[in-house]
């Protein structure tokens, strides 16, 4: 029993299904359906939650009609060949005291037409601001078929073993598209006020309730405020909320901010948006109601949950990213050692940042998270074990592990080599880590820095436990050459010792400390390690269109710099919408007075007079800046492992992982330094 | 050389006789599954073979595991089974079937196989932006050996053709160009060493395999890529290992004119090929790829003895019967349906996994769900099998495609059209984009329309009630195809200001010299094209739109930074980024940048929304009609009007048949 957090670890009952704890695993898109149904992927998460020790789970929405096909990889629940599957997961949940929901939903006119090759179906005929189809307004024969096709799948859902079903009525789905005025123009029973408005909803819920009966748990997610003029708002839900209530038709409420499509960024907002952004909307419907209310929306550490709790906000917590980077969330919060959890960032890098592209949802610190299914978790080709060919021998090859023990150094401490020094240590070997600095954390303790980025720093702290924990030792202020390397002696060695700064043709030197008549020149990395300290009038030119330019902008403007950011692409900050940072970033920027110069590039430096070019009408513009602080690609710094080759030291025992390979992403660097553990 | 060929007579290639001189090129399906091959991309090639082309040449597929660069793409050692099955289905048509195998390098992601890119120096690829390791020379020597004993599978399971690619996405030209080329070792004095490696060692091994290289010979970025005198070059090294060679253009910045839109002069690069010809000499066979739509500029380039062979993929995906139409000769009832050029669909380079495609000939409808999808769209009451005689009240693309299907089948089929002449929204934009190929699809539909019997065209004929109708009878089929409405959908304008797509492209008067709004909540090919007429005209526009860029939705048609260049040549104003506050009667706009407080004002005559087109609500005639298709249904594409008809023929063909 949970000292800390008595609230999360106590029991409550929706309906009639208990729960041992408050902790929801809630609904999310994860693309690993596979032509329509539910696969080993999806068996294999929503079991490592359970055993994880999440008292309730709600599957991903589950499609309810073959006029619903928003993207590729969609549960079409319509279809019974998803029932094995079902059977499956339910099963596997139950195994460990958890219960399980399923979500069922038609997105409407948030969807596509091009996977069903059919025209869409909404209330009116007007384009979602993504999908931008016009979709068919619903004639009455169609309400019905819908409505009944939402009563087979809540059954299907009940003989499958699910405890109960969640309606979503918020983010993406035609029901939400009938409770809002800005989608909802029909001057027919179904449009018009909410009572005309709800109309779909209560017609569902009761051929639901008609098919499943009075003792199945149903559940309905509404959204609380659209975040759209003229949208639905908090006061509209507490209206409707009310009805619902009295209807006596549902058993508890999950609750949303934001629409899946026009305000996606409120979702599932990053790190850039303070925890608990979200909870005044299921705190004033929790004190409108008596029906239970579950709260989401960032809740990212047990602390957090337990407030929310003791404040009354809610009655349950819908932890979803958390518990992705972390499937034992729930048992180390409610033992007590949350200290040991491993804390979500709210990068939304490759969870949310993949959905929209279509991959598997995955965790950018924890490579094993939505591959559970696999018996070698970490990243590599399902084919085979090295490069080169497939064979059905390097199948077997991919299973068979001989580890003897080895001495590795490691060297770097950035995410890559801390990562490599865990996941070596793991498998028995002898690991030490040096590093050249005085504090570890490479480039990711840099960027982190910025406060709008801080919780990415999230990731070196996990880190740095894991490697504490494993009892690895790390130097710091060491640089190592070859004969240190060799007086060391290691077995193996792994460069993971980063990247190095590159400058662009138009630039023969950085300047740091520029007199009056000079240009200061630096990059991003040198500003966050107080190498360089911009004043005056800057020009951030940014050709990586990720958070480095866009950050150290921000940063630069905040400390009274006037800033100007340039970019190649076609808007600055390109790589920022998939994590849906690109809206907030924005609305920053312009407090800031940031100037955002898209599509160009700079063609010639003379003292402090930049020439710039729009790349596409070839216009060219001089300007004059005090300082340039690139935000560009860097290069590997490995020379480490050349040498070390030279000496004889054996090639295929040297791993370069992360930036020494190529300077890339963080979760990149995390895969290959999991990875390296296996190739030993 | 003189001597004179045409697109139907046969040629050999290394001692096999190829009937004709129509090779579908390798091309993304995204109908292949775990990297092998499935029933429906081998019967999708089983079709195309059918259709009579000489070569068939398979999607490209990996040689190395760590090379995964979209989901859906093959690996050569999961798929080669497949490709040898479909080569002796090939054997029986007398169609070659050439496997194509390729490494993407940087052009790749990490996304799928979670490796590092691997490229020949520190260049990222300027879409992804991701940044690749640079190979080093074992790496190099294991590609190589990958492509080897891919092309040995190939062999062994009965494929007599290998391709390697060069060109398009590929490792091989990322070495032959000094854009990304910027080595110091032995691959770096000669960019053309790794492609040599990897043919030589084939040649070496499988002698008797036909063996093609697919060659960029002009990556179009003169200031420091692949150039003429650099391909010939190469051309030269490679001919004693190759029996044929494809030619292509386009590299690291100018993927897209590897399939060139519309918009591009066609043939793209006919003198190019010729001077390759005349290097490569008997050696080796030149295949000219780029752009080939019509059977035309192929037989020219043939006549003219600037190639041997002529890669038509876009055109056997608009027709794939178009070789069995060639040879029909002459003035047909069967002419062929024209690729329009527009990249829509047939080139589906995105995460949506969507199976190729194409806007005049859509693929891939399921007919199982014919019925159970769209309950208002076939009323119980319609009795097929009495129907004998057809009334189609519309004469746009969904109401002439309509006709050319149900023609062949029933005794009468009429079309009512209330404009002098046929094509709808096709016939009043086309005339007016620069390079247009939708007259020839209008064509198409006149020639074939001509040669049904059955069918009566009753032009400048509005049909107001059933009386307008000729003889309409209690079985027949009645079909409203009459198009949408224009009007703003999205936007709330006020009357006077809207400038409706009617008058946009028949009335330029109305707005020449006027400052025009044109709201945008669409970012397709339909925002180009209406922005560019307007613009022709007015005397300012301003360009509306709330993604942070113009075009967010033609990535794929290749004509994204090419449009907006034209537009800013034009002198549009591109507000992007931006929020439409309200619109005052007196021409007043007031704006806001999204996400700031920006705000700011601007005054025009006129304003009009992209794609503003609903469907008629009440239509005089709407209760005896039995189906709307088309923009009558639910304003949307060419590709919805063409696949609403395909899929009503369908539905009336499956009763007959059961």
């Amino acid at each position: 029993m949970s000292v800390k957090y008595p609230l999360l670890a106590s029991e409550i009952t929706l309906g009639t299904t208990t729960l041992k704890n408050r902790i929801v695993f809630a609904a999310h898109l994860t693309n690993f359906a596979r032509k329509g149904v539910p696969s080993a992927q999806h068996l294999a998460y929503y079991r490592a939650r359970a055993k994880g020790g999440a008292a309730l789970i709600i599957t991903e929405e589950l499609s309810v009609h073959p006029s619903d096909w928003p993207y590729e990889k969609l549960i079409h629940a319509y279809n019974k060949d998803v029932r094995i599957g079902f059977e499956a997961i339910t099963e596997a949940v139950h195994g460990y005291g958890a219960k399980i929901f399923a979500q069922i939903n038609h997105n409407g006119s948030q969807g596509s037409s091009l996977y069903s090759k059919y025209a869409l179906l909404a209330p009116s005929e007007i384009p979602d601001p993504l999908f931008r189809e016009n979709p068919i307004p619903v004639g009455t024969e169609e309400i019905h078929e819908i409505c009944s096709s939402y009563g087979f799948v809540a059954t299907l859902a009940k003989e499958s073993g699910f405890d109960g079903i969640e309606i979503q009525c918020s983010h993406s789905s035609i029901v939400r598209q009938f409770l809002s005025p800005l989608s909802n123009k029909r001057k027919d029973g179904y449009g018009g006020d909410i009572q005309g408005r709800s109309r779909l909803l209560f017609e569902i819920l009761r051929e639901v309730r008609e098919q499943v009966g009075a003792s199945f748990t149903v559940g309905i997610r509404v959204c609380g405020d659209e975040m759209l003029e003229g949208g639905i708002q908090i006061k509209d839900t507490l209206e409707l909320v009310k009805v619902v209530e009295d209807s006596k038709l549902v058993d508890y409420l999950n609750t949303s901010i934001g629409v899946a499509t026009a305000s996606l960024y409120c979702i599932e907002a990053s790190m850039a948006i303070a925890p608990g952004y979200n909870l005044y909307i299921p705190s004033q419907i929790r004190a409108a109601t008596e029906l239970p209310v579950i709260a989401s929306g960032r809740i990212k550490d047990p602390a957090q949950a337990e407030r929310v709790l003791r404040d009354g906000q809610a009655d349950l917590i819908g932890i979803v990213r958390a518990q992705i980077a972390d499937p034992n969330f729930a048992n180390k919060s409610l033992s007590d050692h949350d200290d040991a959890v491993k804390l979500c960032l709210s990068c939304n890098q490759e969870c949310v940042g993949r959905m929209g592209l279509n991959r598997w949802l995955g965790c950018i610190e924890s490579p094993s998270s939505g591959r559970e299914f696999l018996k070698q978790p970490t990243p590599r080709p399902m084919y085979a074990l090295h490069r080169g060919i497939y064979s059905p021998k390097s199948i077997i090859d991919t299973h068979i592990s001989i580890t003897k023990s080895q001495r590795v150094l490691v060297v770097g401490a950035g995410p890559a080599g801390l990562q490599s020094a865990v996941s070596l240590a793991n498998k028995g070997h002898r690991v030490k880590i040096f590093e050249a600095k005085s504090s570890v954390g490479g480039l990711v303790a840099s960027a982190a820095k910025v406060p709008t980025r801080a919780e990415l720093g999230d990731l070196i702290r996990n880190l740095t436990r894991e490697v504490k924990a494993v009892g690895t030792v790390i130097t710091l202020n060491t640089s190592l050459d070859v004969e240190a390397v060799e007086e060391l002696g290691p077995d193996v060695v792994v460069v993971a010792s980063g990247s190095k700064p590159k400058l662009p043709y138009f630039l023969s030197r950085f300047n740091l400390a520029p007199m009056d008549n000079e240009l200061g020149v630096c990059d991003v990395v040198m500003v966050l390690e107080d190498e360089a300290s911009p004043t005056g009038e800057v020009l951030v030119l940014d050709e990586l269109g990720f958070h480095q330019g866009t950050s150290v902008a921000e940063l630069l403007a905040a400390r009274g710099c006037i800033v100007t950011v340039s970019t190649p692409q076609l808007y600055v900050g390109q790589d920022l919408g998939v994590t849906l940072d690109l809206e907030s970033w924005n609305l920053r920027a312009a407090a800031l007075s940031i100037e955002q110069l898209p599509e160009t590039i700079v063609t010639e430096i003379e003292g402090k007079t930049v020439s710039i070019m729009e790349h596409i009408t070839s216009r060219t513009f001089e300007r004059r800046f005090d300082w340039i602080v690139l935000a560009n690609h860097r290069e590997p710094n490995n020379s480490l492992a050349d040498e070390l080759a030279l000496t004889g030291f054996p090639s295929t025992k040297i791993h370069l992982v992360g930036d020494a390979l190529a300077p890339r992403r963080i979760h990149q660097a995390i895969i290959e330094a999991e990875r390296v553990s296996e190739e030993i | 050389m003189t001597e004179s060929h045409t697109l139907t007579s046969p040629i050999e290639l290394k001692g096999l006789e190829l009937k004709n001189r129509v090779v579908m090129g390798p091309h993304r399906t995204n109908l292949a599954m775990g990297r092998s091959s499935t029933e429906k991309l081998l019967s999708y090639y089983m079709g195309h073979i059918r259709g009579g082309p000489a070569v068939l040449v398979t999607e490209s597929a990996s040689v190395t595991v760590d090379d995964w660069p979209y989901e859906y793409a093959p690996l050569a050692p999961a798929i080669i089974s497949g490709w040898g099955e479909l080569a002796s289905y090939g054997k029986r048509h007398h169609c070659l079937v050439v496997a194509s195998l390729s490494h993407s390098g940087l052009e790749g992601t990490s996304n799928f196989s979670q490796y590092a890119v691997v490229g020949p120096s520190l260049i990222p690829d300027v879409d992804s932006n991701e940044l690749p390791k640079v190979a080093s020379k074992t790496e190099i020597l294991e590609i190589v050996e990958a492509f080897m004993s891919s092309a040995r599978l190939a062999f062994e399971a009965g494929v007599q053709a290998v391709e390697i690619n060069a060109s398009h996405r590929s490792i091989l030209r990322q070495f032959l160009s000094p854009l990304t080329n910027q080595r110091l070792d032995e691959y770096g004095k000669d960019p053309s060493l790794f492609l040599l490696q990897v043919l030589e060692r084939i040649r070496l091994e499988l002698p008797s395999l036909i063996l093609g290289v697919r060659l960029s010979i002009d990556e179009l970025t003169p200031w420091g890529g692949i150039v003429k005198e650099a391909s010939l070059a190469t051309a030269t090294h490679v001919k004693p290992y190759v029996d044929y060679i494809t030619a292509t253009t386009g590299g690291l910045f100018t993927k897209s004119r590897y399939r060139s839109n519309f918009r591009y002069p066609y043939p793209t690069h006919v003198d190019l090929v010729r001077a390759l010809k005349e290097t490569v000499g008997t050696s080796a066979l030149v295949v000219a790829q780029g752009s080939f739509f019509d059977v035309d500029e192929a037989e020219s380039a043939l006549s003219q003895s600037s190639c041997d062979l002529v890669e038509m993929t876009r055109a056997l995906i608009a027709d794939p019967a178009l070789v069995h139409k060639v040879q029909l000769k002459g003035p047909t009832s069967f002419p062929i349906k024209p690729c329009v050029g527009c990249n829509q669909l047939c080139n589906p380079e995105d995460s949506r996994n969507i199976a190729v495609d194409c806007i005049v000939n859509p693929k891939h409808i399921d007919t199982t769900t014919l019925t159970y999808l769209e309950p208002r769209l076939y009323p119980k009451k319609l009795s097929r099998n009495a129907i004998h005689k057809v009334h189609i009240v519309g004469g746009g693309v969904a109401g002439i495609e309509l006709a050319t299907l149900l023609g062949p089948r029933y005794d009468e089929v009429h079309i009512y059209e209330k404009e002098r002449s046929l094509g709808g929204l096709i016939a009043l934009f086309e005339r007016r984009v620069d390079n247009s190929r939708f007259h020839l699809l209008l064509t198409y539909y006149k020639e074939r329309l001509s040669g049904i019997k059955s069918i009566r065209i009753s032009l400048e004929h509005a049909v107001r009630s059933k009386d307008d109708l000729w003889s309409l009878e209690e079985d027949d089929l009645v079909v409203l195809a009459t198009g949408a409405q224009s009007t703003p959908l999205v936007y709330v304008v006020p009357p006077p200001l809207y400038l409706s797509e009617h008058t946009v492209y028949t009335d330029t008067a109305s707005y020449k010299g006027k400052a025009v709004a044109i709201l945008d909540p669409r970012g397709n090919t339909e925002s180009v094209i209406t922005t560019e007429q307007i613009a022709k005209y007015a005397q300012e526009v301003y360009y509306i739109c709330e993604d942070p860029a113009f075009g967010s939705r033609i990535a794929q048609t290749g004509d994204l930074l090419d449009s907006i260049r034209r537009l800013k040549h034009l002198g549009v104003n591109l507000l992007t980024f931006t929020e439409i506050r309200s619109i005052d009667p007196s021409g007043q706009i007031d704006l806001k940048r999204r996400f700031s407080n920006e705000n700011r004002s601007i005054q025009v005559d006129l304003v009009h929304e992209i794609g503003g087109r609903v469907a008629p609500t009440l239509h005089p005639f709407a209760e005896i009609s039995h189906v709307r298709i088309g923009d009558a249904r639910v304003a949307r594409t060419i590709y919805d009007a063409v696949t609403d008809a395909r899929k009503l023929d369908l539905y009336l063909l499956d009763e007959r048949d059961t």
